[in-house]
């Protein structure tokens, strides 16, 4: 309530002082934030009427003079019309940071592999129904123009715009939305189990279309944090479904004949072949997967409403081009993005990306980046011609001990909460944040909100945080490691040899730490090695149940666990970051059926996120209960913390409109909150 | 030339072995080379003795990470002091030094450099041989001793400098060097052992069990060894020690490099075994194992010695390459290949060049072994006519 | 006439038997590394979504195949290759083998014979002059930096060179192509390209390779030098170039043709590490990962049998080459051992 008031007294305090500074009556001429344009109802942004009126002028809009030979290149796409006529009837008019850009240019981008440290680049040209303003807790429109939830939030409306179309020129409609959610993902041939994060509490939900720019989510029971979930997801919440109809074979009865006509299996397989199957956008497109098949595709890829779209798709990299269609301008008019294309290159190796950024070859990164890099990054800026934020972060390190481990033996004891403890406490974590972060992190336990929340008691949050080698010895010999050869190393309770091995991936955890943390826990006996390896090799293995140790970083805000449970339901994660208990999960979707039964906890704990999210966010009662499982889940010490340290975010400075980044994370989705849209190179 | 009749005397009457002494002496460069090289051998026998500190992480220094190398002097602008000294240093780390450690120097306060100095402990001469299976555990206590050729009451006397966790590189090199020709050493046993024992027999009795033989040989030369070595280290199972690793590492090097050496073997036992004194021995009714031991392998010793020597540095080069990419030896035992590791980053070049330093000892080892191996084969060489 | 096509039939079969036997091998090894592509395989599908229970691997296993038996899966393995040249799927990468690595192999081979080219181009001029030459230094001072080339391990000397000139120059080295070039077709301007990138990982595998032509080169015309035939033509007046021509250096060609195949194992050998170093995207370094980080089993069995298949040709072909020029290598080999 008092929020409102601020915003409007601030909104009314910057119209009329901007409206007194600059403009010509008649047409816009841009303004940005550092003009003092603070935005309308929403802040930094404003709906197209909402703009004029306020500032008196008619928006003349111009779009990119290479925007012909640029959409040339989209296999597909028909010649253009006016730019009047390709942006929605009420475009969403953003405020840049500093300047209105100019157009042109190539921005350079590094990610790990195909699917593998990509998410950076995902993030700027993502779009979804609403997004995080950069302050981090106002949720903004973006594709939607508005939102409305009911009085106990069950259901969730979305006001579209009209004529907004899609990259191909085709109408967006509620009917995408709809598309979306029931026939892709809630259909069990597309997605056997989905996300848990478009559940509510376990239920799935209705989508209606109730016109063509007016769509509503119909939810079984409160849940508030749908709108935070949709802010934050790379899942974008509409598919084409003017194109992907065709080949659904629940809903064009040609469909196999359609794909196979393609040179597909079948409707499902053009659809994977497509989509991917996943929420995420940057699964191989047709070019990578079937190239030999693209030349006689309509589509190499399928229309998106992004601001850009995959034109080329290899083994080595991507190349991208601005989307014609994208509904964004900026206060002068110009359509966005100013960018032309974007170029995205694959290197796995650290070293070579580190060598990349400091001879400026690349553009802006920050995932990957560790702040173990940092002195060099930051020895290298001048002369490179960037700079590196360091910013607070929301994940931290994590480690955890395989609890459903193949051999017998080692999962009695991962399972055993006292080694856990040990190996916690086994931990010198001022060392770790001394050498690794340069001092510049706090340590903290995980307790499954990062960062934690006032709720959150102290000694839960520094919960098994002393170092203390000689209790964790004393708790190892407790729990049967003993010594029995004199090697110096602890045997297994039945003899056997033990050796734990760390296999990490610089993109989840940094090096240094993970040597750091090896040799803590062969000070205490227990035998550690520690191997590099790619990401992909990392998640592969995690998800096959073969590792001993896991090492990922974690650690999602308040307003995402509001909507997303995945913290606390086995296996307490995602394929793409740190799980644990990987048979407990398929024990709980099996039906017991398969896998092994998890312990009682484990079902406390999922009925408690399930009653966290139904409670508004601040209530007394969504408190109580995140007191509860965050309790629950730090005290079982499955999941150890160490260091909570911030993160670096590189950028070239040729790179303009590039704001200071509140947090440095995956959970906000990177760059999204900071409408990377109105970046534009300076050169 | 006037040479006098004593010395011809000595010529014609000397052993092979004698011949081939004198040939390697006069050799000048082989020389040099092998004084060299025993000095390094020397110097890493007693690696332990001389590095002032514990080459694994528990000799680090917290106090001087990364820091470059510190040579004693003799004298500063307080004067000269006939024992060396180095001066007091006090870390630093800031944002203003972009988050490296620095080190302030304050030259008033000197610390002295004393011999035969206490340190950390090491054990010289203890063998554990901790194989599979009880059976074969060896045990021999060896000595316990914890004096050191030279070292500082106070502060660290780092000559190489110290890598980032603060380990002292000058006692890291010294047992690297100790390792890594421990590994050499050991594979060549091996590849040695093997040769004679395929190419004696491939040799000797010829026909089809030869040909077979040479088909198998032929076939692991044909497969370019740095990959089948990877392919090989990759299987070392994580639960093992890091000195069944080392022997498994050195198998390794030795299984792959046997084939060079047995057909070696193999062509001199097949020219050598249709002479007449096999002949003879053959008629005399001496076994297949006497005349291969007693009469055809030591025939060509003098060969065996200097193939052995040359293929040393292969040895360590592939070690090293094996390391390098992290399937070989793996801390805290460690090897010159162990060491390059840390080397291969830019950070290091643009800022701690000393990183650098063991690889000069790794090319003057290899140098040394090639130098002296070549004046070897000289002088073993009955063809050479100086 | 007979003799010779007995003779390089002979070959063949044996080329052909070696191969099988490093087949063989390469096989076992693979099948040594533990987990296997099925867990892999669904482990990926995990991220669409799927549930993977007990049940979905092995029948991910027997859709692979992987539950016959140990002979019938290698002879299948063996089989495919020769008849359809297809080496399957990359477990991790879960692209058809046969296209990552058609383009990427043949690029490996081109640096490798471009650095021995270049190592022979240098290796037999300069082996002659060290040899004949009546200078001691010169000879000393050729030998040493050959010697250099063998003592100083390749992937450090490309990666100093590279990080220098990233370092200096702002140029980081990497890659064998410029982004425009990468996947255009051939043409002059790409191959211009390819060179100003490549010369740094064939200069440094050359470098390596010439230090061991050098030395048996040297050696050699030192041996022939001596042999009589050469006084005699001394003896006759045949001096300067001629000499050298066309009597040592002719018989020193023949134990250099012979290398030729080992040499080219030598330079596969180093080539990985270098290339993986230099990030240049060719098999080599593909191997690398495919062992040390990824344990892609598939894609390192097929990378090695490429390699070694290579040099068993390059073998034969030496061995017909030598004996049409040397009758006493026919002779040796046919008049039975």
């Amino acid at each position: 309530m008092f929020k409102k008031i601020l915003l409007a007294l601030v909104f009314s305090a910057s119209t009329v002082l901007w409206s007194a500074s600059s403009f010509a009556g008649g047409h816009c001429t841009g303004s940005t934030m550092n003009d003092g344009l603070q935005g309308g109802k929403y802040p930094q942004q404003y709906e197209l009427s909402e703009f004029e009126s306020a500032a008196g002028c008619k928006m003349q809009f111009s779009e990119n003079p290479n925007i012909t030979s640029i959409n040339a290149t989209i296999q597909g796409n028909k010649g253009l019309a006016a730019v009047a006529d390709r942006l929605p009837d009420e475009p969403l008019v953003v405020v840049p940071y500093d300047s209105i850009g100019s157009y042109g240019g190539t921005i350079k981008f590094l990610s790990n592999a195909t699917e593998a440290g990509t998410s950076d680049m995902l993030s700027t040209r993502h779009v979804n129904l609403v997004r995080f303003a950069d302050d981090l807790s106002t949720i903004v429109p973006n594709v939607a123009k508005d939102y409305e939830w009911n009085d106990d939030f069950t259901t969730l409306t979305f006001m579209l715009r009209k004529g907004h179309k899609w990259s191909n020129g085709e109408p967006f409609t509620a009917r995408d939305v709809e598309f979306w959610y029931e026939d892709l993902m809630m259909n069990t041939n597309i997605r056997e189990k989905p996300y848990p994060y478009l559940l509510v509490g376990g239920e799935p939900m209705t989508v209606d279309v109730i016109d063509d720019t007016t769509v509503r989510f119909n939810l079984p029971s409160p849940f508030p944090g749908l709108l935070a979930t949709l802010a934050w997801t790379y899942n974008q919440a509409f598919m084409p479904a003017h194109f992907l109809e065709q080949f659904h074979p629940e809903i064009d009865s040609n469909a196999d004949a359609n794909a196979q006509a393609l040179g597909f299996e079948d409707g499902w397989d053009a659809l994977a072949a497509y989509y991917g199957n996943s929420g995420w956008t940057d699964t191989p497109t047709p070019m990578l997967r079937n190239p030999d098949l693209v030349a006689g595709l309509e589509y190499a890829a399928y229309p998106s409403l992004e601001a850009y779209m995959t034109i080329e798709d290899t083994t080595e990299g991507r190349v991208y081009a601005a989307n014609p269609y994208f509904h964004q301008v900026d206060t002068a008019g110009n359509q966005l993005p100013y960018i032309d294309y974007q170029n995205e290159r694959y290197i796995n190796e650290n070293e070579i990306r580190l060598l990349k950024l400091v001879n400026g070859e690349v553009d802006y990164k920050s995932q990957s980046v560790q702040l173990e890099s940092a002195p060099q990054l930051l020895d290298g800026a001048e002369s490179g011609g960037y700079s590196l934020q360091i910013n607070p972060g929301c994940g931290a390190a994590l480690f955890s001990f395989n609890v459903t481990h193949p051999d017998l033996e080692k999962r009695k004891v991962y399972s055993d909460i006292r080694f856990r403890q040990a190996m916690s406490i086994a931990l010198d974590r001022n060392e770790i944040n001394d050498v690794a972060y340069y001092g510049m992190g706090v340590v903290e336990q995980f307790v499954g909100i990062s960062p934690a929340p006032d709720f959150v008691p102290e000694e839960i949050k520094m919960h098994m945080t002393q170092y203390d080698p000689d209790g964790a010895n004393a708790l190892l010999d407790e729990v049967g490691l003993k010594d029995v050869d004199g090697d110096g190393f602890r045997e297994l309770p039945n003899g056997a040899p033990f050796a734990m091995n760390i296999d990490y991936a610089t993109q989840g955890i940094g090096g240094v730490e993970v040597e750091l943390v090896a040799r803590m826990w062969n000070d205490v006996g227990v035998k550690t090695n520690f191997k590099e390896v790619t990401p992909d090799e990392y998640r592969g293995s995690q998800s096959s149940n073969a590792l001993d140790v896991h090492a990922w970083d974690k650690g999602q805000p308040l307003a995402i666990i509001a909507g997303n449970p995945e913290t606390f339901k086995a296996p307490f994660g995602n394929y793409f970051n740190h799980t644990q208990g990987m048979l407990w999960a398929a024990y709980i979707d099996s039906n017991g059926t398969d896998g092994v039964e998890p312990p009682q906890w484990v079902y406390d704990l999922s009925d408690g996120i399930d009653k966290f999210q139904s409670y508004e966010l601040g209530t007394a009662e969504s408190n109580e209960w995140g007191k509860k499982i965050t309790t629950m889940l730090t005290e079982q010490t499955l999941l150890i913390g160490t260091v909570k340290a911030p993160f670096p975010t590189y950028h070239r400075n040729a790179l303009k409109n590039f704001t200071q980044f509140k947090t440095t994370s995956y959970e906000y989705y990177r760059t999204y909150p900071y409408l990377a849209t109105q970046w534009w190179l300076d050169e | 030339m006037e040479v006098s009749s004593a010395k011809k005397e000595a010529y014609f009457t000397a052993t092979q072995m004698q011949l081939v002494r004198t040939r390697f002496f006069g050799n000048r460069t082989a020389m040099i080379a092998g004084s060299i090289l025993l000095f390094m051998i020397v110097c890493s026998l007693f690696a332990d003795f001389l590095s002032p500190y514990d080459p694994t992480i528990a000799g680090r220094d917290k106090e001087y990470e990364n820091g470059a190398p510190q040579i004693p002097m003799f004298w500063d602008k307080n004067g000269f002091s006939p024992r060396p000294f180095l001066h007091t240093l006090t870390k630093y780390r800031g944002a203003d030094t972009n988050f490296r450690w620095v080190y302030k120097i304050d030259d008033d306060k000197r610390r002295y450099v004393y011999f035969f100095v206490k340190g950390w402990e090491y054990k010289s001469l203890d063998f554990k041989i901790n194989l599979p299976g009880k059976k074969f555990d060896f045990q021999f206590p060896g000595f316990t001793s914890d004096r050191h050729l030279f070292g500082t009451k106070e502060g660290g006397i780092h000559l190489f400098g110290t890598d980032k966790a603060g380990k002292d590189l000058f006692s890291r090199t010294l047992s690297a060097i100790y390792i890594s020709l421990a590994v050499g050493t050991l594979g060549v046993f091996i590849s040695f052992v093997l040769s004679l024992i395929i190419g004696g027999i491939s040799g000797y009795y010829g026909g089809w069990i030869d040909s077979l033989l040479q088909m198998f040989t032929d076939a692991i030369r044909t497969v370019p060894p740095i990959p089948l070595f990877m392919c090989l280290a990759a299987f070392a199972p994580q639960e093992w020690s890091s000195e069944l690793r080392f022997f498994f590492i050195s198998c390794l090097l030795g299984l792959i490099s046997w084939p060079t050496l047995a057909r070696r073997v193999r062509t001199h036992l097949l020219s050598e075994r249709s002479q007449e004194y096999i002949l003879a021995a053959q008629m005399s009714g001496a076994s297949s194992a006497h005349i291969i031991g007693r009469h055809l392998l030591p025939s060509f010793t003098s060969y065996i010695i200097v193939d052995l020597v040359i293929s040393f540095p292969y040895m360590l080069l592939s070690e090293t390459a094996l390391s390098f990419i992290g399937l070989g030896l793996r801390e805290p035992v460690n090897s010159l290949g162990v060491l390059l590791q840390n080397a291969t980053k830019a950070d290091v070049l643009l800022n701690y060049q000393w990183y650098f330093i063991p690889v000069f000892f790794l090319v003057v080892l290899i140098l040394s072994f090639v130098f002296v191996g070549d004046g070897l084969r000289d002088a073993a060489d009955p063809h050479k006519n100086k | 006439m007979i003799n010779f096509i007995q003779f390089t039939v002979t070959r063949a079969f044996l080329s052909i038997v070696t191969l099988l036997i490093v087949c063989f091998i390469v096989f076992s090894l693979m099948e040594l590394v533990p987990g296997t592509c099925a867990e892999r395989y669904l482990a990926f599908k995990n991220t669409q979504g799927s549930q993977i229970t007990f049940e979905d691997i092995a029948a991910e296993e027997k859709r692979l195949g992987l539950d016959k038996p140990f002979l019938y899966r290698y002879t299948k393995w063996v089989s495919d290759i020769v008849i359809k040249q297809d080496f399957g799927d990359s477990c991790i990468l879960r692209i058809s083998i046969n296209e990552l690595l058609s383009g990427r192999f043949v690029l490996s081979l081109t640096i490798a014979i471009t650095a021995l080219l270049f190592s022979y181009a240098i290796a037999i001029p300069v082996g002659i002059i060290s040899a004949t030459t009546k200078y001691a230094s010169l000879d000393n001072a050729l030998k040493f930096i050959s010697y250099l080339g063998i003592a100083l391990p390749n992937f450090l000397v490309a990666l100093c060179i590279m990080l220098f000139m990233t370092v200096y120059y702002g140029d980081t080295m990497t890659g064998l192509f410029s982004q425009e070039y990468e996947n255009a077709p051939w043409s002059t301007a790409k191959v211009q390209d390819f060179l100003s990138r490549a010369w740094l990982p064939i200069f440094v595998l050359g470098w390596n390779a010439t230090a061991f032509a050098l030395q048996t080169v040297r050696a050699l015309m030192l041996d022939e030098n001596d042999k009589l035939y050469v006084m005699a033509a001394r003896a006759r007046g045949v001096s300067g170039m001629s000499l050298l021509w066309r009597y040592p250096a002719k018989h020193s060609l023949g134990p250099v043709i012979n290398s030729i195949g080992f040499d080219l194992n030598r330079i596969f050998s180093a080539l990985p590490v270098v290339a993986l170093i230099l990030i240049l995207t060719e098999a080599g370094a593909l191997l690398i990962e495919a062992l040390a980080r990824s344990n892609d089993q598939q894609l390192a069995g097929a990378i090695i049998f490429l390699l070694t298949a290579t040099i068993v040709f390059v073998n034969f072909v030496t061995d017909i080459i030598l004996a049409i020029m040397d009758p006493r290598i026919r002779k040796g080999v046919m008049g039975g051992s």
